[in-house]
């Protein structure tokens, strides 16, 4: 690989994992005003990035780093932007924390894995490492939803990963697959009177 | 072929595409770091507690894992 090919990819991939920073948003707490302000700054962030990816497609800017297929099409990182949006704002932080980590983190390591252990294993330690950033935030779950939430989040992030959709990225998927299967289950848990989520991994500052 | 678009004087094109990469890597090295440093202080001064001081270790390793190949595609550039 030609050094600035090797430059560009590894650029894809530490853009990828600069995603995880988004959870500062748990750091401010979410009283009064300061509740709308990041509502709000989240809000604005995804439409800059809105508007920078339409300047991107109608050709007005180059973005380095884009791949050859999405000269056509909406880029992964908006993809990714919408999923984290779409995580903060309507997801409880129990359930979109871990599913940006995996996002964050998961996909380049298996786009890295790969081609150098095989698809198989990459898989494999997708699935695991998933596992384990699920496990993280549901740790304290009652029994026995402390390991059937990050196994269930596991397979989500693995779905998101393997399904193969034209027009939506696995950026996303890998994001909201496992939110809403959890989802799922946190309102069937609900309704027969089981408090499923743990308490809130990130505590905001003054908290 | 781009279309070269004008704000001003500064032609936008340029002022995107021109050594966009070089401006952002210090932002993409520095910001997780910085963010994760804030939830380790976080946890710290609210008497070490577990979930942000994990958090943010995680962040800090997530990210470090794929900045140092990043780096060093970097300064491999940078020498040619």
């Amino acid at each position: 690989m030609k050094s600035n090919e090797n430059f560009a990819h590894w650029y894809r991939r530490a853009i990828h994992a600069f995603g995880a920073v988004f959870l500062v948003y748990y750091l401010i707490p979410s009283e009064g005003l300061l509740n709308t302000i990041k509502i709000m700054a989240t809000l604005s962030i995804i439409t800059i990035f809105g508007i920078i990816e339409i300047m991107r497609i109608k050709k007005i800017i180059n973005l380095f780093g884009s791949r050859v297929y999405e000269n056509e099409r909406v880029a992964s990182y908006f993809y990714f932007g919408i999923g984290v949006t779409i995580l903060l704002i309507f997801f409880p932080q129990q359930i979109a924390v871990p599913s940006i980590l995996c996002a964050a983190f998961a996909d380049p390591a298996v786009g890295e894995l790969r081609v150098r252990i095989g698809k198989r294993n990459a898989y494999l330690f997708m699935f695991l490492l998933s596992f384990v950033l699920f496990f993280i935030v549901w740790n304290n779950a009652p029994s026995p939803f402390f390991i059937i939430v990050p196994f269930l989040g596991a397979i989500g992030v693995l779905a998101g990963e393997i399904g193969n959709f034209r027009w939506i990225d696995d950026d996303l998927l890998i994001q909201i697959v496992p939110a809403v299967l959890i989802s799922v289950l946190y309102l069937a848990a609900s309704l027969n009177g089981i408090a499923l989520l743990p308490n809130p991994i990130i505590h905001p500052l003054g908290g | 072929m781009v279309k070269r678009v004008a704000i001003g004087k500064i032609p936008l094109t340029g002022l995107f595409s021109i050594k966009q990469e070089i401006l952002l890597t210090p932002v993409i090295v520095s910001v997780p770091i910085a963010v994760s440093l804030l939830f380790i202080y976080s946890s710290v001064v609210s008497g070490f507690f577990y979930g942000n001081a994990i958090i943010g270790i995680t962040i800090l390793a997530g990210n470090l894992v794929f900045d140092i190949p990043f780096l060093k595609s970097f300064f491999r550039l940078r020498k040619k």
